[in-house]
């Protein structure tokens, strides 16, 4: 049912953005910025189960520190997604463009300890 | 009358062999029997150690107690050190295959939830966090088994490097050199540098493709694979003509009297055959003789001898076997799970520790041989 709110919720923001774009233009990125948060909220609310079930299984599996810093990760993935989809819809490609490869670079940046645990464990292998 | 005779052979045999131990270290005086019987005691692993009797190997400077013997060759003894053997051997495996699956379960979940948010470059960096830290865990457990493989093959090795000056000795002390030299000096020869070959060449070999399989699944990993295939295929190959050599030099299989070629034997040579990759052909061949070669040595030094002979080599290959297992297995779920990178790092890793197994196997076989062909000789040699 959830799913069927965010949907209608939707629809009427899209209407809304349309109806205001033609009397006030200006007002359309803070409706989008405003809804596009709340509709990435209320997906949050619905994803944060499942986070919470893959975070319970990371510390299992993981030393510690490392499974806080695979849903970081995720957390960057989203948050970099949603406002590079947003610098696209107001026609702003370049800043998007960066945002992204700030992000990768972010992310290669938090895989690089587990890289270097990998490849200590490798050396280890390959000198024993 | 028959179990004092087994237990002055069993002596002899246990001081020869702890006397074998002893010499490759000092190189000097034959210790005497109560010595010699401690060492051996002290030589033999834990849990073997632990389900002996406390009298098994008799008091001070006398014969072993052929009660104690009889007690723990019984059938109820043997099942209880079976059982307690796999109670040591299962939980180990079994956590292993409850890591590896959450691990996947992990990676299924991870990759699902990135591409909630779409497929592009963006993703693929988060997939490569959550990869790493998959092949983290994947590989931890590589090392502890090229370990316990290296224990299993140096304590052979080591008793069938220590054979030869005894032996040497016993010639030169009986004097009966030529006879018992070409009834089977070249062949221990042989099977010690098959037993040198296996920790020295082989196990590198495995331990360098354990290292490779933990990174074939990189990107850009068209050079790394090709490199891991051709280092498999090397020891594959190394393997096959290693074993085929061996089949060779026994090919007569007439040095110790062949069994019957019944169809439990038939049973046990396909079931050895099919266990064993690469050279499970040969282990299987060498069934019929490693039976008649029990045989003989139950016949000299009784079961004491052939369940201390087996026992060592019993937990390496029950482990092996069950990692084994447990990486194929973790294989198949992978696949279930979708998680193709790790399916095919954890087929890399089974690839390699069946190669692992062979090489025990592999040695245990030829260690059986050695000792069979030593005794055999120091009877001959002493008359």
């Amino acid at each position: 049912m959830d799913s069927f709110k965010l949907c209608a919720a939707a629809m009427l923001i899209t209407v809304a953005a349309v109806l205001v774009r033609q009397y006030k233009s200006e007002f359309v990125f803070p409706l989008r910025t405003a809804s596009g948060v709340m509709l990435m909220g209320c997906g949050a609310v619905l994803l944060t189960p499942a986070m919470r079930f893959l975070e319970g299984l990371g510390q299992r599996v993981f030393a510690e520190g490392q499974a806080s810093m695979l849903m970081r990760a995720l957390c960057i993935l989203l948050l970099v997604r949603f406002c590079a989809a947003l610098c696209r819809d107001c026609g702003e490609s370049t800043v998007a463009l960066c945002l992204e490869f700030a992000g990768k670079a972010e992310l290669i940046l938090l895989a690089i300890p587990l890289l270097q645990e990998l490849l200590a464990d490798v050396e280890a292998i390959l000198a024993w | 009358m028959v179990k004092a005779k087994r237990s002055i052979l069993l002596a002899f045999w246990i001081a020869v062999w702890g006397a074998a131990l002893m010499l490759s270290a000092a190189g000097t005086d034959m210790p005497d029997l109560s010595t010699v019987m401690e060492e051996f005691r002290a030589a033999l692993p834990e849990e073997v150690r632990a389900w002996l009797p406390p009298t098994v190997f008799g008091e001070e400077d006398s014969m072993p107690d052929g009660e104690a013997v009889a007690e723990m060759s019984s059938l109820p003894a043997l099942l209880k050190a079976a059982g307690e053997t796999l109670r040591n051997v299962l939980p180990s495996s079994a956590e292993t295959l409850g890591e590896i699956l959450l691990c996947l379960l992990f990676s299924a979940l991870f990759r699902g939830v990135c591409a909630a948010f779409g497929e592009g470059k963006l993703e693929e960096s988060a997939l490569l966090c959550g990869r790493v830290g998959v092949a983290l865990v994947l590989c931890g457990g590589q090392l502890a088994q090229l370990n316990l493989v290296r224990g299993a093959l140096a304590c052979l090795q080591g008793v069938a490097n220590a054979m030869l000056p005894v032996l040497a000795a016993l010639l030169a002390a009986g004097g009966n050199t030529a006879s018992a030299a070409a009834s089977g000096g070249g062949l221990l020869l042989f099977l010690n540098l098959a037993e040198n070959l296996t920790a020295e060449f082989f196990l590198p070999l495995a331990a360098a493709l354990c290292g490779l399989a933990a990174v074939v699944w990189l990107p850009e990993r068209g050079r790394i694979r090709s490199l891991f295939g051709c280092l498999r295929r090397v020891l594959t190959f190394s393997l096959a003509l290693f074993g085929t050599v061996f089949a060779a030099v026994f090919g007569a299989q007439t040095l110790l009297a062949a069994g019957a070629d019944s169809i439990s034997a038939r049973t046990v040579k396909f079931a050895v055959g099919t266990a064993f990759p690469v050279i499970g052909g040969v282990i299987g061949d060498s069934v019929r003789t490693v039976a008649a070669g029990l045989g003989y040595l139950r016949d000299t030094v009784g079961l004491l001898g052939i369940l201390l002979t087996l026992l060592p080599l019993a937990a390496p290959l029950l482990t092996l076997f069950l990692h084994r297992a447990v990486l194929l297995i973790g294989g198949a779920a992978a696949e279930l799970l979708g998680c193709g990178e790790e399916q095919k790092m954890l087929e890399e890793y089974a690839s390699v520790s069946g190669l692992l197994l062979a090489m025990v196997a592999g040695a245990a076989v030829c260690f059986i041989y050695v000792l069979i062909i030593f005794v055999r000789i120091s009877l001959a040699v002493s008359g």
